[in-house]
């Protein structure tokens, strides 16, 4: 099987988000944060797709403008 | 002005939101909107007094405690990664359940969705008051052209775009209903 290809990425966080991640791995959830991020970005994707918000926002405009509550 | 309409759950965001925008007294033509004492601390964080100071009489809080979390909204509210400010927003709604939740959160409003629960946003409530009569066409429109430099309310360019032209042609086509 081919692995995946991976790009790396190189960001900010503030550090009592870290102080959380490290407490994840630290008492033995996750390998290292590396995996705590993924998983995070995998969750948050699942939720917040393009098309699941374009059709959230076409719902507030329909029962915004023309709604009859 | 029409008659006062329904129950409202508010989370954070919009009310975080409308205040962002002026616009909190929005909340004023629903009968109710009831506000968590985890949403309310929430809020009172990021926008300090904007609950107090801008005092709106249809805004009730209510405790938290007071609503069981059921285990079914556990098992969502897990499953969704639902913060605390959400999940008690939703058990509010399992005993309002004709009651509207807003939320700018796009996956409290999926978890609203699986229940079965209407369920809105800071966009909706923004062009409802032009109907309500509470705030004109042009003034909402104004509001949608600058909302990316007044409200951390994330809307992607191209939508914002599309939303405010449909906003044109409804006010448009508003106006040319009532001169003609």
């Amino acid at each position: 099987m081919q692995a995946a290809t991976t790009v790396t990425v190189q960001t900010r966080v503030p550090a009592k988000l870290h102080q959380e991640i490290e407490q994840l791995v630290n008492i033995g959830w996750y390998n290292d944060t590396n995996e705590v991020l993924l998983e995070a970005l995998r969750r948050f994707l699942s939720t917040h797709r393009a098309d699941v918000m374009e059709r959230h926002l076409r719902e507030d405009i329909q029962w915004g403008l023309y709604g009859s509550e | 002005m029409e008659s006062p309409a329904k129950i409202v759950v508010a989370d954070a965001g919009p009310l975080i939101h409308l205040d962002e925008l002026d616009c909190l007294d929005l909340l004023g033509d629903f009968a109710q909107v009831l506000v968590t004492d985890v949403v309310w601390a929430e809020v009172s964080r990021y926008r300090p007094g904007a609950l107090v100071t801008k005092s709106i009489p249809t805004v009730k809080r209510v405790e938290s405690g007071e609503y069981q979390i059921l285990p079914s909204l556990q098992i969502v509210a897990q499953a969704f990664e639902l913060d605390p400010g959400e999940t008690t927003a939703l058990a509010v709604m399992q005993s309002a359940q004709t009651a509207i939740l807003l939320t700018d959160d796009s996956a409290a409003r999926l978890a609203a969705e699986s229940f079965g629960f209407a369920v809105h946003g800071t966009i909706g409530v923004l062009l409802r008051a032009i109907h309500r009569n509470q705030r004109t066409g042009t003034e909402i429109l104004n509001i949608l052209r600058n909302l990316p430099n007044r409200s951390t309310l994330h809307i992607a360019p191209r939508l914002l775009a599309a939303l405010i032209s449909e906003v044109e042609m409804y006010v448009g086509n508003a106006s040319a209903a009532s001169t003609g």
